[in-house]
């Protein structure tokens, strides 16, 4: 499926409800490492700010439409994705490794670690490789605030 | 990005993350091997001597025991980082074999377990949680037996993970026990053996050894008021089922220790503590154990004691049914703060005066702290699917039934049994012998404690759904599972141990651990397991499934 709405909505549309998006992953990202762990580990909690801190501001630029606001999403939904790449794979490694080790593993730690797999696969896999389908190849500057493209009612190449 | 481009990468990462993930878990995985017999001669839970692949006189008239250890799987150990290594060994059943040179070394599981290695590697101090091996201890050991340091065996030395089977140890009678075989008779005297070890640590004062190092024999620093209580509380019931002397004269030390040590002024009122705020479960628990002393017939002038806590308890009861959970002496006023357990000990205290007393006042703050502990405070958006470790409400609700029915505690009690039923390990569900237990996961040795306390409850909760008619098919649901914790209880319960591992079996004979590899021994386990047994082993809900 590739999203090429028109672009109507996607210039009136679409970055807010990417931008909404990324508000709310934000919001879980920093809950889940700040809120969600009981104690404090500098390869998580570092990488854990960043992508707060990309997705938040993501969010707002997004929103407020701003020039920046796509180069940041961009960056956001690319540190997020190999991020959440390397976090389900160290997960789907753990749970092997665990397997190996112990045998089965139970049922409430298969629970927990597919719980917190969907989770990643969610907020820091599906979003930002959606995002990036929708952001398209990089260019410079906010391409749905583009006035003559508008008015001309044409629409973007995008991807 | 295009979708296909996208599409592709992420195709390409699952395809690879799959196959990975099958090649780890297969090079991990231990291998059936015919392995080394590691024979060695234990004296007072310390190695003598040992032999691999030899043949080991008997030298049991010398007092020592001689066990084997044969190797029956191996496989790979990853040693960094030092967490990973941590957790690749089994609790109880894994060991470390290092080879350096033409050398090799065994640690093995009996040497982990007489060390306390398990379940020591490392601490996560937010969740009170400590997992794997003790890394540290298992290098320093090799590195003793290849006459080397420790940085040489961590640069130098292969490492292999093995796993032993035990060959010429203890028999252990009750190790094989299954639920479909308990009995009654088997749960008395499981429970009145785990009396007489609490009981052989009762002083001449009627203070108890708090805590024992099994291994060692010796006694561990702390003390703790409702846990002496509690002790004693069993104690009475097995002077009372077992007739035994020594029961008797362990029940009535520790009571009059609490009674002329730790019984003070609390206002108009009196109760049990020691310092300047007290709390309320130290009383609650000190009239449960009272009460039974005089309730038994082992001191009747104990009656007056338990008059004495139960107006103490009742002035800390709000209007709403919750207990104000301490008391400042110097001020003479209660503290309104809550903690775990107190409500609950509270309730069942007063419970527990009502059916000695007769006063009806213990009885209307029992209701009402019981209809407090199942409405108010245990009501929030989701209370249907979490419950914690609480386990004294049930056995107030059973306790009021014939004079004070609440359906609703009845109905939360087998809602809380039916959800622990769900959390509870199967048969096939971790490496270790957990049919029965709690818990989330294989890499956490599961703890007995709460086994035996949801078993105390739950033999109760079973008693109070007898008696007021609940769906059979509930009611033999419970049974079963309250079969598999006696069962794994059994099972587990010293007797006599791992005989070999232990300085002084004698001392720790009847005891039961905290979990499989914890072998230090709080007066509280053997409480909580030992009255589950009699409730059990009295119980006629219970026989009739």
């Amino acid at each position: 499926m590739d999203p090429k709405p028109d672009h109507d909505t996607r210039s009136a549309l679409l970055p807010r409800i990417f931008g909404s998006l990324d508000l709310v992953a934000a919001f879980v990202v920093g809950l889940a490492v700040f809120a969600g762990l009981p104690s404090r580990w500098w390869l998580v909690d570092v990488p854990g700010a960043i992508v707060t801190a990309l997705f938040a501001g993501a969010g707002v630029g997004l929103w407020m439409r701003a020039p920046w606001g796509e180069r940041v999403a961009r960056a956001a939904s690319m540190v997020a994705l190999v991020i959440g790449l390397v976090l389900v794979a160290t997960l789907a490694f753990t749970a092997s490794y665990l397997s190996g080790i112990y045998g089965p593993v139970g049922r409430g730690g298969a629970v927990i670690l597919v719980l917190v797999a969907a989770l990643a696969l969610a907020y820091l896999v599906a979003l930002p490789a959606w995002q990036l389908l929708w952001l398209g190849p990089a260019r410079h500057g906010f391409t749905r605030a583009a006035p003559p493209a508008r008015a001309a009612g044409g629409s973007e190449e995008r991807a | 990005m295009t979708f296909r481009s996208l599409a592709r990468l992420l195709g390409a990462y699952f395809a690879i993350l799959v196959v990975a993930c099958v090649v780890v878990r297969w090079w991990v995985s231990l291998r059936v091997v015919d392995g080394e017999v590691i024979t060695s001669a234990w004296k007072k839970g310390q190695i003598t001597t040992r032999l691999v692949n030899r043949k080991m006189a008997d030298a049991s008239f010398a007092g020592i025991e001689v066990v084997d250890e044969k190797v029956v799987a191996e496989g790979p150990l990853v040693t960094s980082p030092e967490a990973v290594f941590a957790m690749s060994i089994v609790s109880s059943r894994d060991g470390v074999k290092a080879t350096l040179g033409d050398k090799t070394a065994y640690v093995t599981p009996d040497e982990l377990l007489a060390r306390q290695a398990y379940d020591h590697g490392f601490t996560i101090p937010s969740l009170s949680l400590s997992l794997g091996v003790d890394v540290a201890l298992i290098e320093a050991l090799l590195a003793e037996s290849l006459e080397t340091t420790v940085p040489n065996l961590r640069a130098h030395a292969k490492f292999r993970r093995i796993r032993t089977a035990r060959a010429r140890t203890t028999p252990q009678p009750f190790g094989a026990t299954t639920p479909d075989s308990i009995t009654p008779d088997m749960l008395r005297s499981a429970a009145i053996d785990a009396a007489r070890f609490l009981a052989r640590g009762v002083a001449a004062d009627g203070r108890f050894r708090y805590l024992v190092d099994a291994p060692t024999n010796r006694s561990l620093p702390g003390y703790d008021w409702p846990r002496h209580a509690g002790a004693t509380f069993f104690l009475a019931q097995a002077a009372d089922v077992s007739h035994d002397p020594a029961l008797r004269g362990a029940a009535l030390r520790a009571a009059s220790y609490l009674r002329d040590h730790a019984t003070v002024d609390c206002g108009a009122y009196r109760c049990i503590g020691q310092d300047n705020v007290v709390d309320v479960g130290s009383s609650a628990l000190g009239l449960i154990a009272m009460n039974e002393v005089a309730r038994t017939g082992l001191d009747p002038t104990y009656r007056a004691r338990v008059e004495e806590l139960a107006s103490f308890l009742r002035s800390q009861e709000r209007a709403d049914g919750e207990f104000m959970h301490q008391y400042d002496r110097r001020a003479k006023k209660p503290i309104d703060v809550q903690f775990l357990y107190y409500s609950g000990e509270a309730t069942l205290a007063l419970a527990r005066a009502f059916a000695l007393t007769g006063d009806a006042a213990d009885k209307d703050g029992a209701s009402r702290g019981l209809a407090h502990l199942v409405g108010p405070a245990w009501s929030f958006f989701g209370d249907r699917y979490y419950f914690g470790e609480e386990h004294w409400t049930c056995q107030a609700m059973s306790e009021l039934w014939s004079t004070a029915p609440d359906a609703k505690a009845l109905s939360f009690c087998e809602r809380w049994q039916a959800y622990g039923r769900n959390m509870m390990f199967g048969p096939d569900d971790t490496p270790y012998d957990a049919d029965g237990a709690y818990g989330a996961g294989p890499v956490i040795t599961p703890r007995l404690t709460p086994v035996a306390s949801r078993c105390e409850a739950g033999v109760a909760t079973l008693d109070a759904m007898a008696r007021a008619n609940s769906d059979s098919r509930e009611q033999a649901a419970l049974a079963s599972q309250l079969r598999r914790s006696l069962a794994l209880l059994l099972r587990q319960q010293f007797r006599p141990g791992m005989t070999h591992l232990f300085a002084d079996p004698a001392a720790v004979a009847g005891a039961f651990p905290g979990s499989a590899v914890d072998w230090q021994l709080r007066i509280d386990y053997a409480q909580h397991a030992g009255s589950a047994m009699f409730r059990a082993a009295e119980s006629s809900a219970f026989a009739h499934h």
